[in-house]
């Protein structure tokens, strides 16, 4: 497998990336740590006659308690343990994300915007062409729930559901200027596996912002996958809360790795508020976003088992998250 | 125990060991193979005109073939592109070349095909939902057939006090060795010439040659480093194609897979369906009845080994006073049928072990001594009446019963202790030759087979010299030669290489120093030892430099030259007992016994290994770390079978999983600690009592796991890989019903 060749950018403010953004109009990618986007050029996926490579804003780089820059790398967070302390679930999440190599390139933007993924998508050109193509690339159909206008590409990203527990917020530079939402709405609810974010043509993501108000909150991450060493989740289940006098407070539950995007839950956690959270709520909270998510047959995991998978890891996290002696 | 570096580690550490995907010459041309997008179907035209019209490309596709090779059909049951119909998914139907990569691919894409799509074969039990029977047999799907049988079965069976029947499934597995097929092929003033990766030289100039209607002395074959071979790399798979394009562009071609492109074109094992019955009277075995059922994929009639070889494997080392077997091999539309590490013993000796335990607990009694109570001994005879040789697998299960005892005294809940056993006829009646030179100051061990990543040439081989002549290893130089100048040798697979090439490479030793002592006048015992910087001859009377000893004659061969062959015999089995089909005899009779423990989630139904222990008659131990490393690599590998390894294929005959992220071989992280221990004594043909062991590892692995899961859960698994999934949905299953029934088919 080899790249088609490809003009490279390496623009180093945000506003020099606008003005190429400008000039490139929709021809291009955005490059930051490559580990999944180059992987998928070799495959023919997509594929844009431009790089855009961002490791020269410095704008996008370095983290800290309050900020994490998109550049940064998943291998620098990792070794910073008041991150690590404060951002239980975020802690796990950069722990299980590929290798340690992969995590020495991979960046928090790259994660967050990392490409959906399907059977029928991450082949090799030569095996998309024997089947037709399928909608999220070079062809009109979806071959995992046969028809023409969705696509079910699953988010395989784990920072993201770890970072919706944590509240987190994402700013954007765009061609038509600055703005910051909340993580989840990075992510396009309305959408499906190739129209899956809200960014608008060209908008960059500058910046995760994690509020003051949910550090020290007790959090978990559990990630479903074939070998614990290695792969992209088959799920991924974030869970977090503050605990006082043996009640939950700001409990915050997501899960990716199911769906086309990672998603809260608060209509299921809302309900618990200040409970004690014991075996039976679990089981029952578990239970109920189990059915709430609807993972297809698109990944290495059927989806009879990943559902079956959401209810015991949802039980899991969150018996894990609580304090000693809690949830009697 | 030595352990200084293998003479191969400094070249491999620092890129210097040239490997295929290292092949480049001046002008060379990259090609590219034009790959089926079509499981089965009728070829309504091949268009090359596109890719030939790109700047510098050359195409070849079936109606070629003829011009190219001068008339000549070279073997017209494989011819290397179909012109008519495609038989299995992506077989190449065209091939090109370029002056760069990109461009052989633009190129390959390019081409044209018509093909209308026709029905295709990927299961066979959508070929046989039922058991073939007399009119199956006939079918066209079936490409090869076996039975035997010995005893009156049926009456065995209508006296046994209990008869258990299960069917056990297994699925594809694939090599995945490190290195993906790659070579460089020329061809110029009639020579042809291929240098590739490959674990039998000789073999791929006889295969290629076949193919291609060439007579084998016109084709030279040079082997590269190999990258690791597992099977994958015991016959022609590119080369032939390559050295088309040679012939058509006049220009060396480098022909590379892409590890995607070796998961879809390898040739493996591929999936089998065993139903095994056994009839129980007095706790013993009285009759016993195996059923096989093995997808051949698009193999050519009558070359399939693979039913009547495994077959064997599943009666196994256990005496059987009656019974009958019988296979099939059924043709379909995946790729041929290749070889992978002791091709289909691990799932066989899954489905035998994992019933003979359940045999057991059927009629109470110990699975360990159940099994010790049917084992073959040294002089027993085996089902098809061969008598057993030196035989160390009752020891090795001995061994392998105390260690699980000692496990099992501080098992915590969740964990299971498991044992299996893997039984296996190592250094195969394929023959060979060696050559041995010896100067002043080294012996040069001239032969033809590459090392392939196990250490059985470079540090195999150097150890069988080091043993006979005293000489120090850094004094033994292993010489590659290609198939122009080395001595004959069939390759590097059977678990043969020390055993059998290892035999000649002795004799070639023996015949040396007795030359040797001939020249120094004595009829005792002579050795090599180095004195001074130069190499010595000692014997009772005294030393003498080898120098001395070389005459004029000797000095243009460049030393002191021997050779050494062995072609073993062949060992029979009793023919009366086989109806149709065949049957193997055995050579050296090796084996281990391993144990496993594990953990397994109950509500997840992850099975992780937590210790690994594996006890294996080697016959004797040549090579200490190599030994080792072969078992650990062996196990290693047979996780991956156990529990995540499996090639899935679409309805319509696709491989989803053709990557190295989607195809699950296991990682350091899945690997537990594995103690090796060997049984040494009981001497097998090879150099001073060795036996192979490069396949045996392997073997025992699903067996041992399968058991440890079933203790640690209660769940009787049939089918592999023990994923997660299938094991959850049987913990589940086992819930709602309190006495799991161990013969139920799945």
């Amino acid at each position: 497998m080899h790249l088609d060749p490809f003009e490279l950018h390496r623009p180093s403010s945000v506003e020099e990336t606008m003005a190429l953004v400008r000039e490139l109009s929709g021809r291009f990618d955005y490059l930051a740590g490559g580990t999944d986007l180059l992987p998928n050029y070799k495959m023919h996926l997509n594929v844009k006659g431009h790089l855009v490579a961002l490791d020269r804003v410095g704008e996008l780089g370095g983290h800290s308690l309050d900020r994490l820059g998109a550049m940064a790398r998943l291998a620098d967070l990792e070794r910073d343990s008041d991150l690590r302390r404060e951002f239980p679930a975020l802690s796990d999440a950069l722990d299980s994300v590929a290798t340690p190599l992969v995590r020495a390139s991979g960046t928090v933007g790259g994660n967050l915007l990392v490409e959906t993924r399907c059977f029928f998508f991450n082949q090799s050109y030569f095996w998309r062409a024997s089947l037709g193509f399928c909608l999220k690339a070079d062809g009109d159909r979806c071959h995992v729930v046969p028809q023409k206008e969705r696509c079910y590409a699953t988010f395989s990203g784990d920072l993201a559901p770890a970072l919706l527990v944590s509240d987190a917020e994402v700013e954007l530079a765009g061609p038509s200027g600055r703005r910051r939402v909340p993580l989840a709405e990075l992510y396009d609810a309305s959408g499906d596996g190739i129209r899956r974010l809200t960014l608008a043509p060209g908008e960059l993501l500058v910046a995760v912002h994690l509020p003051r108000s949910a550090r020290g909150r007790r959090g978990r991450y559990l990630k479903l996958r074939v070998r614990p060493s290695f792969d992209f989740p088959e799920l991924g289940v974030a869970v977090a809360a503050r605990w006082q006098d043996g009640r939950a407070t700001e409990l915050r539950l997501a899960v990716g790795g199911a769906e086309t995007f990672p998603r809260r839950f608060d209509e299921l956690t809302g309900p618990l508020e200040g409970s004690a959270l014991d075996d039976a709520e679990l089981r029952a909270l578990g239970e109920a976003v189990a059915r709430a998510v609807r993972p297809v047959h698109n990944t290495f995991l059927l989806p009879d088992y990943r559902r079956r998978m959401v209810s015991v890891y949802v039980r899991r996290a969150l018996a894990e998250a609580r304090p000693p002696g809690a949830g009697a | 125990m030595s352990l200084s570096p293998r003479p191969d580690a400094e070249l491999k550490v620092r890129g210097q060991a040239g490997f295929g995907m290292d092949l480049e010459a001046p002008g060379m041309l990259w090609g590219a193979l034009v790959l089926s997008p079509v499981a089965h179907g009728r070829i309504r035209s091949v268009d090359l005109s596109a890719a030939r019209a790109l700047p510098g490309v050359t195409a070849v596709g079936a109606s070629d073939v003829g011009v190219l090779m001068g008339g000549l059909r070279g073997d017209a049951e494989r011819p290397p592109f179909p012109t008519e119909e495609v038989v299995h998914a992506y077989q190449p139907l065209a091939a090109v070349a370029a002056p760069s990569l990109a461009r052989a691919r633009e190129a390959a894409r390019a081409v044209r095909l018509t093909i209308d799509t026709l029905t295709s074969v990927t299961e066979i039990e959508s070929v046989f939902p039922d058991w073939p029977g007399a009119e199956g047999a006939r079918s066209s799907h079936v490409l090869a057939h076996v039975l035997a049988r010995r005893g009156e079965v049926e009456e065995a069976f209508a006296d046994a006090e209990l008869v258990v029947r299960e069917t056990y499934r297994t699925p594809g597995v694939h090599q995945v060795a490190l290195e993906p097929h790659a070579c460089l092929a020329e061809v110029a003033d009639g020579r042809w010439s291929v240098r590739t990766t490959t674990q039998t030289p000789f073999g791929i100039r006889e295969d290629a040659a076949s193919i291609l209607g060439l007579a084998e002395k016109e084709l030279l074959v040079e082997g590269m480093w190999v990258g690791g071979g597992f099977g994958g790399k015991n016959s022609a798979l590119i080369e032939p194609y390559a050295l088309l394009l040679a012939k058509a562009s006049g220009r060396p071609v480098r022909l590379a897979l892409t590890y995607r492109e070796e998961f879809l074109l390898g040739r493996t094992t591929l999936p089998m369906v065993v139903r095994l019955d056994t009839g129980v009277r007095n706790g013993r075995i009285v009759a016993r009845r195996v059923r096989l059922l093995l997808d051949g994929g698009a193999s050519l009639p009558g070359r399939d080994f693979a039913a009547g070889y495994s077959i064997g494997f599943l009666l196994g080392p256990y005496a059987t006073e009656s019974f009958e077997v019988e296979g099939y091999a059924v043709r379909t539309n995946r790729p041929p049928f290749g070889a992978h590490r002791a091709p289909l013993a691990p799932q066989c000796a899954f489905a035998l072990e994992s019933h003979m335990e359940e045999v057991a607990r059927r009629i109470g009694a110990d699975p360990v001594e159940f099994r010790l109570a049917h084992l073959w001994s040294e002089g027993s005879t085996t089902s098809f009446g061969q008598k057993v040789g030196p035989f160390g697998l009752p020891a090795a299960l001995r061994a392998a019963q105390r260690r699980a005892a000692a496990w099992r005294a501080e098992r915590v809940p969740g964990h299971g202790i498991g044992i299996g056993v893997g039984f296996w006829s190592t250094s195969v009646g394929a023959g060979g030759e060696a050559r041995v030179r010896l100067t002043p100051t080294e012996l040069v061990l001239q032969q033809g087979e590459r090392e392939i990543g196990s250490g059985s040439v470079l540090v195999g081989l150097s150890a069988v010299v080091e043993r006979r002549t005293g000489l120090p290893r850094e004094r033994i130089r292993v010489d590659y030669q290609d198939t122009s100048t080395a001595p004959f040798d069939s390759g590097v697979f059977g678990s043969r290489t020390v055993g059998a090439l290892g035999t000649a490479v002795l004799r070639a030793i023996e015949a040396l120093l007795s030359e040797v002592a001939r020249r120094l006048g004595t009829e005792g015992e002579v050795r090599l030892v180095v004195e001074a910087g130069e190499i010595h001859v000692r014997s009772e009377t005294g030393s003498k430099p080898v120098r001395e000893l070389l005459r004029p004659s000797d000095r243009s061969a460049g030393g002191l030259v021997a050779e050494g062959r062995h072609y073993p015999p062949s060992g029979k089995i009793d023919a009366s007992l086989v109806v149709d089909g065949s049957f193997y005899a055995y050579h050296d009779f090796a084996g281990a016994a391993h144990v496993a423990e594990v953990s397994v989630d109950p509500e997840t139904g992850t099975v992780r290994l937590e210790r690994y222990a594996a006890f294996h008659d080697v016959g004797r131990v040549v090579d200490w770390p190599s030994a080792r490393a072969q078992v650990e690599g062996g196990v290693v590998m047979g996780i991956g079978s156990a529990l995540t390894e499996e090639a899935i294929w679409s309805g319509d005959g696709r491989l989803v999983n053709a990557s190295l992220l989607d195809y699950r071989i296991p990682t350091l992280g899945e690997v537990p600690p594995i103690d090796v221990e060997f049984l040494e004594g009981f001497e097998g043909a090879g150099p001073f009592g060795a036996k192979g062991l490069g396949e045996p590892p392997i073997i025992p692995v699903p067996a041992a796991v399968a058991s440890a899961v079933r203790e640690a859960t209660g769940a009787h698994l049939t089918e592999l890989p023990l994923s997660a999934e299938r094991v959850a949905r049987a913990l589940k299953r086992g819930r709602t019903s309190p006495s799991p029934d161990g013969s139920r088919d799945r």
